[in-house]
């Protein structure tokens, strides 16, 4: 089958596209151009339309344990709950697994990243991502709390034995990567310890966060894992603390690649006389100072959500702020976490100036390729809020007005009228598209090269960048047709992709007895087996390259 | 009646097609049996729910009007200090949990702010009974089953330093009861909510924030048998809501008291109930005279069902996916008695829901 996307505005990067153009799709790839003279048995006139692949969200809170605890903690905010669907903005969050695929389908996305699986219930997160129709999924697992490492660490354990655990809980969890999150926090927290920095201890082992980071960076590196140790700093949300957490932090990459998750909740200093202040020009200023390192942004939008984390320490410290006042606190093996309903105020000054923070990092760290497109699904808004957050991005004009709508004493205190820079398509195309695809190692997209998948979506140009990203006008999964004028035509089911990594197998024998001996639980409670998903084909597995 | 698989599936079908809302209910099944019979109850336009809901919605009801701390058995097995178990249920429910907490040993966290070695506090626990408590000191408080709720309320109070009176328990066995949990490192209570009502669920809930004031402490809820918790995971992610859900306008919708399954049975409002009760944790719905689908793994159907199946149960006869509490997650199990070719109640619901399925395509053609 070959399918011609004829005439329309193709916006590829990669391969220094950025004008009219065709795109054709060979039976699931892109190729470039009709082979021995066939013609197309299906040409789509993409006149007036921008083509780029599909886009890739490398941070989104889609599945697993603390996601369905905030489904059950906030029945109210599900459309059926309500008679009045269109008045609460999490009636449109995609709330179910069903609707998570088709609404990211409709917006063009076609891989999303799950961030945040804690071992202990990687199987959980795989049997909701096998219920998630169309898009490709992926996840990172969560290290940097476990007894286990922070043992390892404190015996002075060499580097054959760090990589071989991390590459272990890799592949049996079948992640794609590795993320930290308040590094030793969560142990600590167990110990009631309240606060806790990146030089800090944890009780119990004497490993500070700082070692955990750099311990777990550099089985990450030596691995060959193509994604860096994806980071959530210590003292989230906290001004002041925050921003100094995490600039020490990035100030550890010393040249090895870290990537910082949602880093506009660390951007708040504590000046001004609300002691909340803007610290987004002094992180943006690092970041472009530091190139092995990369970030998203976590932007806020109003309007009610829910938080969902795994830094629990930093979701009991924030209980008081729940709106409405009811929060879910996990204590586990590792990190546990905390679920808490949050709802942004366009009215209320820290969340007015958490929203401009965001932007000002957007538009101040100045290379597209290290700066990525996340609301941190649902923490600073659900996904469904992408477009808005395009239009900002794309149209100062539309950022004024928004603006002008924002508490004076906010606008006081943030940069973001004197910002002029507006994202061009190019730069949506990277951020959204081909730099994800680089960070999370996936030859195979973000780009419409001939061979890559031919995930593709295209979209109605027009000067509202809202509706425009908000209903793609096609989208391609896998070369097959899933969305035509936003609504989903296809709900086939894309796969989740996962990195074999090979450990020695004695370390499967080691955490065998760990598990047995210190926990008294068999370790195959920490494996995911494909046949236990009820699909066919659940996994696609990234070619590792040690 | 035995009759071969086929003609059972489509009489199944039928009866689902000619009924004006089926009751999906039971739910003691695998993740791949609840994922099934959430598909049948969308397809039939009907209502699903679990056959012990009643008790699975004192937890649900207080996780999400106010919220809770939660643990993994595994992590309190090698740190908490102080246990409170509530009630008599517990070791019912969960048969093996308390040994398993108990089993090991406490080498994570500090040490008791009094210096007391661990302690485990049962309040309620039935005359005589014992806990497996491998030698931890074992306070066994005692207490009328009606007076649970009562009597933490004594201990919370205690806690906060208010003035209460006696009640179920004595005023100086509450405020000693509240001293040893307060002197906790990580303090875990742990109840069923087969003992307590709604409010006893919430005063237990509360009690555990209280604590986190001063120190560090969590819960172990356990919601009762039957898969009801691990049920109630799947139709969330699923539906967006934790089962009590109708399919009659075509997406979920949930009503906690309207689709609550042992009500609509009481009421007539269903006239037809789908029983899934494949665990050896649940005992069968009591369709009581509506016409009923029994798909079971018991030995003995059910009498009076139109249409019956027997069918394997996750764990001894086939492989599966449960929520398991010791795991606080999901895990793998095995058919341990090997190679059966019995059916699985997810293959028999797949089967009725496609034969529906033809069903209505005929008649709409």
């Amino acid at each position: 089958m070959l399918t011609h996307l004829r005439g329309g505005h193709v916006v590829d990067p990669v391969n220094g596209r950025d004008g009219v153009g065709d795109v054709y799709i060979l039976d699931g790839l892109i190729v470039s151009g009709p082979q021995d003279g066939r013609p197309a048995d299906e040409t789509i006139d993409a006149t007036g339309m921008v083509v780029m692949a599909g886009a890739i969200d490398i941070h989104s809170h889609i599945a697993g344990g603390h996601v369905n605890t905030a489904r059950l903690l906030l029945p109210e905010y599900h459309k059926a709950f309500t008679a009045r669907p269109d008045k609460t903005p999490l009636s449109k969050a995609g709330w179910t697994t069903e609707e998570t695929g088709l609404l990211y389908a409709a917006m063009g996305f076609t891989t999303v990243v799950e961030p945040a699986m804690a071992p202990s219930a990687a199987l959980h997160a795989h049997l909701e991502l096998a219920d998630i129709p169309i898009i490709d999924k992926a996840t990172l697992v969560i290290l940097g709390n476990d007894d286990f490492l922070l043992s390892m660490i404190r015996d002075g354990e060499g580097s054959q034995a760090i990589d071989d655990y991390v590459a272990q809980v890799v592949s049996t969890s079948r992640a794609l990567g590795v993320k930290t999150i308040n590094a030793g926090g969560s142990a600590a927290f167990k110990d009631n310890v309240r606060a806790f920095s990146f030089d800090d201890e944890v009780p119990d082992y004497g490993v500070s966060s700082r070692r955990i980071v750099k311990t777990l960076q550099g089985a990450v590196s030596r691995l060959g894992i193509a994604h860096p140790l994806h980071v959530h700093c210590n003292n989230l949300g906290i001004p002041g603390t925050s921003a100094e957490s995490a600039a020490v932090t990035m100030q550890s990459a010393e040249g090895v690649p870290l990537h910082f998750a949602h880093i506009q909740f660390y951007g708040y200093g504590s000046g001004g006389k609300r002691a909340f202040s803007s610290e987004g020009t002094r992180l943006a200023e690092i970041v472009n100072a530091t190139p092995e390192i990369t970030v998203d942004i976590g932007q806020v939008m109003f309007g009610q959500t829910v938080t969902v984390s795994s830094d629990a320490m930093r979701q009991f410290g924030g209980r008081a702020g729940a709106s409405p006042k009811k929060s879910v606190i996990q204590d586990a093996e590792a990190n546990g976490g905390g679920i808490l309903p949050i709802d942004y105020k366009r009215a209320n000054y820290y969340n007015a100036l958490q929203w401009a923070i965001g932007l000002e990092l957007f538009l101040l760290i100045e290379d597209p390729w290290r700066v990525f497109f996340t609301t941190d699904h649902p923490n600073g808004a659900p996904f469904t809020a992408y477009p808005d957050v395009f239009a900002l991005l794309m149209d100062r004009n539309v950022r004024q007005r928004w603006i002008e709508a924002l508490p004076k004493a906010a606008v006081k205190m943030t940069r973001l009228s004197e910002l002029t820079r507006e994202y061009t398509l190019s730069e949506i195309a990277i951020m959204t598209r081909a730099a994800p695809a680089k960070l999370l190692g996936l030859a195979d997209r973000g780009h419409l090269g001939e061979g890559t998948i031919a995930d593709v979506s295209l979209y109605r140009d027009g000067a509202d960048k809202t509706a425009m990203f908000g209903s793609a006008a096609y989208v391609f999964k896998d070369g097959h047709l899933v969305v035509k004028d936003g609504d989903v035509v296809s709900r086939r089911m894309g796969r989740t992709l996962t990195l074999d990594t090979k450990a020695d197998p004695a370390m499967a024998r080691r955490l065998d007895a760990y598990y047995d001996e210190k926990y008294g639980i068999p370790s195959r409670w920490f494996e995911v087996p494909g046949d236990a998903l009820g699909l066919a084909d659940p996994f696609k597995v990234v070619p590792w390259q040690r | 009646m035995p009759a071969p698989e086929s003609e059972a599936v489509s009489a199944a079908a039928n009866l689902i097609a000619s009924s004006r809302q089926p009751l999906i209910t039971g739910l003691a099944t695998d993740v791949a049996g609840v994922k099934a019979a959430l598909a049948l109850a969308k397809l039939s336009g009907g209502v699903v729910d679990h056959g012990n809901s009643d008790v699975l919605y004192r937890n649900i009801e207080t996780l999400r009007q106010s919220g809770m701390f939660v643990a993994s058995p595994a992590e309190m097995r090698r740190r908490a200090d102080r246990f409170l178990i509530v009630g008599p249920n517990v070791p019912d429910d969960a048969p093996d949990l308390l040994g398993f907490l108990f089993g090991g040993t406490r080498d994570l966290g500090r040490p008791s702010a009094d210096g007391e070695p661990r302690r485990i506090v049962w309040l309620g626990g039935a005359a005589g009974a014992t806990l497996p408590s491998n030698g931890i000191a074992l306070d066994p408080v005692p207490c009328d089953a009606e007076a649970l709720t009562d009597a933490m309320g004594m201990i919370r109070a205690a806690l906060g330093g208010r003035r209460f009176r006696a009640g179920s328990i004595a005023t100086e066995t509450a405020a000693v009861i509240a001293e040893t949990l307060s002197k906790a490192s990580f303090a875990c209570i742990v109840w069923s909510a087969a003992s307590l009502d709604a409010i006893g669920v919430e005063m237990a809930a509360g009690l555990v924030a209280d604590l986190n004031a001063v120190t560090r402490a969590s819960s172990i809820a356990l919601s009762g048998g039957g898969h009801a918790w691990g049920a109630a995971q799947i139709a969330t992610s699923v539906s967006g809501f934790p089962l009590r859900v109708g399919y009659g306008r075509g997406e979920a919708v949930h009503d906690a008291w309207g689709y609550d399954g042992k009500r609509l049975i009481a009421s007539g409002e269903c006239d037809l109930v789908v029983d899934v009760s494949a665990l050896e944790t649940l005992a069968p719905v009591d369709a009581r005279r509506l016409p009923l689908i029994a798909i079971t793994g018991h030995d003995e159907p059910p009498g009076g069902a139109k249409v019956a199946f027997q069918v394997g149960i996750p764990g001894r006869d086939h492989a599966g996916v449960l929520y398991s509490d010791h795991a606080a997650s999901f895990i793998t199990v095995d058919g341990v008695r090997g190679a059966s070719d019995m059916p699985t109640a997810d293959g028999i619901l797949r089967a009725i829901a496609e034969a529906l399925g033809s069903t209505a395509a005929k008649r709409a053609a």
